[in-house]
């Protein structure tokens, strides 16, 4: 008898399993980048733009938005993920005027408004540069749980901060983390998942 | 695609002496990604090639005040860039400067860098003798959003 419980125990947790695993098929996207749907990420932003206007997601409500963070004294990864972005739009096509990029800087009294505004359209007239004060910056970053710091190298300020950033859906909430290293069509692909309503 | 090959560091050869040692050093494609105003930093990116070992002691530029060799390091998720005193390249061996690696940092630029324009520079090497060695290159400046040649399109 006992031996038969057990027996019945484990069909029954099998055939809950296969259930669970039936729903969660159902409901889960598959996203090329790791899908950070269920950990409440971002939300809160208020920067000004590179035009002077003040932003929050809200404004960007009904389109996906591609977010970054750097700062223009970095010669390396900053200007090779705005490549990497404007070749996502391109990939993109008539589903790009679907999309916004921000990218916001963590280095603000560097970037002034004016310098962001000469910086990033050169990759795409569309993109927006981001910036605020200090403590907004530092805001913005925590809310995205993005790092950085600022280091001072006997006369070099060096910034060391996160490479990643995130893909944010229609209704403002933030999906999937983009990683450094992932390609354009992959990162396309995702938004189109996510403008499909994924 | 530009190639400057400079001969380095040769020996005292007395006319009684038959061998010669000669490190040939080649630097290949050397640019730097353009700037729009008000950006007072970039990149210079290149190849160098050796037939001996040698060091990168320093690397200067009259279009910066100051110009530092950075290595790109990815801690986890974050980006970070650290100065090099120096940079050892090894006998016929290769070390690239690209998005992702190394670089060296035009900082505090005289003048905003243009596309076309091109931007003399001279890097310093010091042989296992110990004899340093400086040469000019002239590198292209490209635009800030040229992409490295092995940036992941797909």
């Amino acid at each position: 008898m006992h031996i038969m419980s057990s027996r019945w125990l484990r069909r029954l947790l099998l055939a809950a399993g296969f259930v669970l695993a039936l729903s969660w098929d159902a409901s889960a996207v598959a996203f090329n980048g790791k899908d950070v749907s269920a950990q409440n990420i971002g939300g809160a932003l208020s920067l000004t733009d590179h035009h002077g206007q003040r932003r929050t997601l809200a404004d960007f409500r009904g389109k996906a938005v591609l977010i970054f963070f750097g700062y223009t004294h970095c010669p390396d990864v900053c200007p090779t993920t705005l490549m990497q972005m404007a070749e996502v739009v391109r990939v993109l096509g008539a589903d790009a005027a679907k999309v916004q990029v921000l990218w916001v800087t963590v280095d603000p009294e560097r970037d002034t408004q004016e310098l962001l505004g000469n910086y990033i359209p050169a990759f795409n007239s569309a993109f927006l540069g981001l910036r605020g004060t200090d403590q907004e910056t530092k805001a913005v970053a925590d809310a995205f749980k993005v790092r950085y710091d600022i280091v001072q190298y006997k006369d070099e300020i060096l910034v060391d901060h996160s490479s990643f950033g995130y893909l944010i859906d229609p209704k403002g909430r933030t999906r999937v983390k983009i990683d450094y290293d992932m390609s354009a069509a992959k990162i396309a692909q995702d938004v189109r998942t996510i403008l499909r309503g994924g | 695609m530009r190639t400057f090959t400079i001969k380095l560091a040769f020996a005292t050869a007395l006319a009684t002496v038959a061998t010669v040692t000669c490190a040939e050093v080649t630097v290949i494609d050397p640019w730097v990604r353009g700037v729009v105003p008000g950006q007072s930093a970039t990149g210079l990116f290149m190849t160098i090639k050796s037939t001996e070992a040698t060091t990168l002691v320093s690397v200067s530029s009259p279009a910066a005040k100051s110009v530092q060799i950075h290595k790109m390091i990815m801690k986890g998720d974050m980006m970070t860039m650290r100065p090099m005193p120096s940079l050892s390249i090894p006998a016929n061996g290769t070390v690239d400067f690209k998005p992702g690696g190394y670089h060296a940092m035009l900082d505090d630029l005289r003048k905003p860098l243009v596309k076309g324009e091109k931007v003399s520079v001279t890097l310093t090497f010091q042989g296992m003798d110990g004899k340093k060695t400086s040469t000019e290159i002239h590198a292209e400046v490209r635009d800030l959003a040229a992409p490295p040649m092995n940036m992941k399109m797909n």
